[in-house]
């Protein structure tokens, strides 16, 4: 029979290729389509959380960095804090010294002048016998001028070296 | 890639190999005493049988194309049932199944520009790739059964392994109807997408003078379409079997050429499909 001939085969075929159609869509295509469209969303979905993840993430950095930033600035504070005290204490110190040591030099100065004072009170004592024991020496009316002038000078020297 | 069968697959692979050489030699040895008007006698004829209903040609029918059809349908359908239930995570054989559907789904993708006839696109050229690929691969790479019909279309003699398997997408009536349904489909995507008015103004265009134009340029692509793959397939089955002939049926050269079979089959469901994608989309833009 004819090589090109269009008879009832090809309604049969349709038929045919309508069933292996349905049949491809029930077992093939729609798992597959279902399957796909699960796949993207889980991909989609993993996206989404890595997305949230990383913004999470950069939220904590940003408030680790705040809280850094504090901590520095409580830091900074607290060591101008010690070192403003440190340097009052210094001072405090050093005011403390001056007055001590203006103390020391005060009650030295008056322990000098004091015994000063008592080395003019002993001199003017000393003086004042060694004018009376002359006085007595010319009452007495024993030395002559040279003799009293040795006499002088001994007592002077006496008095000097005492 | 490496192959790993198990124990029970191999044997029963052997035993085929022999059945199938064992069988293929005798007939070498039976066919290559006739002389070549007697082998090419028939070559343009098909098993036809007379059905007791219906009128002319619709009472006629080409039982093998529908046999051939059926074996081609349980195959691609046992594949199919094998990942009825596709894995998240898939294995090898899924993941290859997976990449040619997506091969097909993003030629589609890029094709269509309605976003609504996308899958319904996508499943119609894919089951005509899957379809025809299997069919020409049958008919134009593997050896097997083919009858050989008289001038009345009755059987005249069965050859075993010295021809390939008779393909369906070597008889026009597949590739005619199939060609007829995506050229109708095409139109009835373009009423839904565009509305009845508007897919109506277009055979029109540019301007109505040239409607019996846009007729024949409409109605010639079934018939290309069709006839491409008939001639591309036929030729092939017919070379195949010139070829079969002068090796005197031994079927070593036509393993050989199998080869070129194989490619040819790929190619030409690859060109169907691809045009099948394109008509749908031209009606649609």
């Amino acid at each position: 029979m004819g090589f090109v001939e269009l008879n009832l085969t090809g309604i049969v075929q349709l038929l045919n290729f309508f069933i292996l159609l349905f049949a491809l869509y029930k077992l093939l295509y729609k798992p597959f389509t279902q399957i796909m469209d699960k796949r993207r969303e889980k991909v989609e979905s993993e996206l989404a959380q890595a997305e949230k993840e990383r913004k999470a993430a950069q939220e904590m950095k940003k408030e680790a960095e705040q809280i850094l930033t504090n901590a520095r600035q409580v830091a900074e504070k607290i060591v101008s804090d010690a070192k403003q005290r440190s340097d009052e204490l210094i001072a405090q110190a050093k005011n403390q010294a001056r007055e001590e040591a203006d103390r020391i030099m005060n009650s030295a100065r008056a322990e000098i002048e004091r015994e000063k004072q008592q080395a003019l009170d002993d001199v003017e004592k000393k003086a004042g016998e060694i004018a009376v024991t002359l006085a007595m020496k010319i009452l007495q009316g024993v030395l002559d001028e040279k003799a009293k002038r040795e006499y002088l000078v001994n007592i002077l020297k006496k008095g000097q070296s005492e | 890639m490496k192959l790993s069968l198990d124990r029970k697959t191999k044997v029963l692979l052997v035993v085929f190999l022999l059945i199938y050489i064992v069988v293929g030699v005798l007939n070498a040895i039976y066919l290559s005493k006739q002389s070549m008007g007697e082998a090419f006698k028939n070559v343009a004829n098909r098993w036809v049988v007379k059905l007791p209903f219906g009128k002319g040609i619709f009472s006629r029918i080409n039982p093998l194309t529908i046999f051939m059809t059926w074996a081609v349908m349980l195959v691609v359908i046992l594949i199919a049932y094998r990942f009825k239930n596709p894995k998240l995570i898939p294995d090898r054989k899924q993941s290859a199944l997976e990449s040619l559907m997506e091969f097909v789904y993003q030629m589609v993708e890029d094709a269509i520009p309605d976003q609504r006839f996308v899958r319904p696109t996508f499943y119609i050229a894919c089951t005509l790739f899957v379809f025809i690929v299997f069919c020409n691969i049958l008919g134009g790479a593997i050896p097997g059964v083919s009858i050989e019909a008289n001038a009345q279309g009755n059987i005249e003699k069965i050859h075993l392994f010295s021809d390939t398997w008779f393909s369906p997408t070597a008889d026009i009536n597949t590739n005619a109807f199939l060609a007829v349904f995506v050229f109708l489909i095409s139109q009835v995507f373009a009423i839904k997408s565009k509305g009845f008015k508007a897919w109506a103004k277009t055979w029109f265009e540019p301007i109505p003078f040239m409607f019996p134009m846009n007729v024949i340029g409409e109605l010639s692509k079934p018939i290309s379409h069709s006839l491409r793959l008939f001639g591309n397939i036929a030729g092939g089955a017919l070379l195949t079997y010139l070829l079969a002939y002068m090796a005197k049926y031994l079927f070593l050269p036509v393993i050989l050429w199998g080869f070129f079979g194989l490619f040819v089959g790929v190619i030409q469901a690859l060109v169907f499909t691809v045009l099948a994608i394109a008509y749908i989309s031209s009606a649609l833009s």
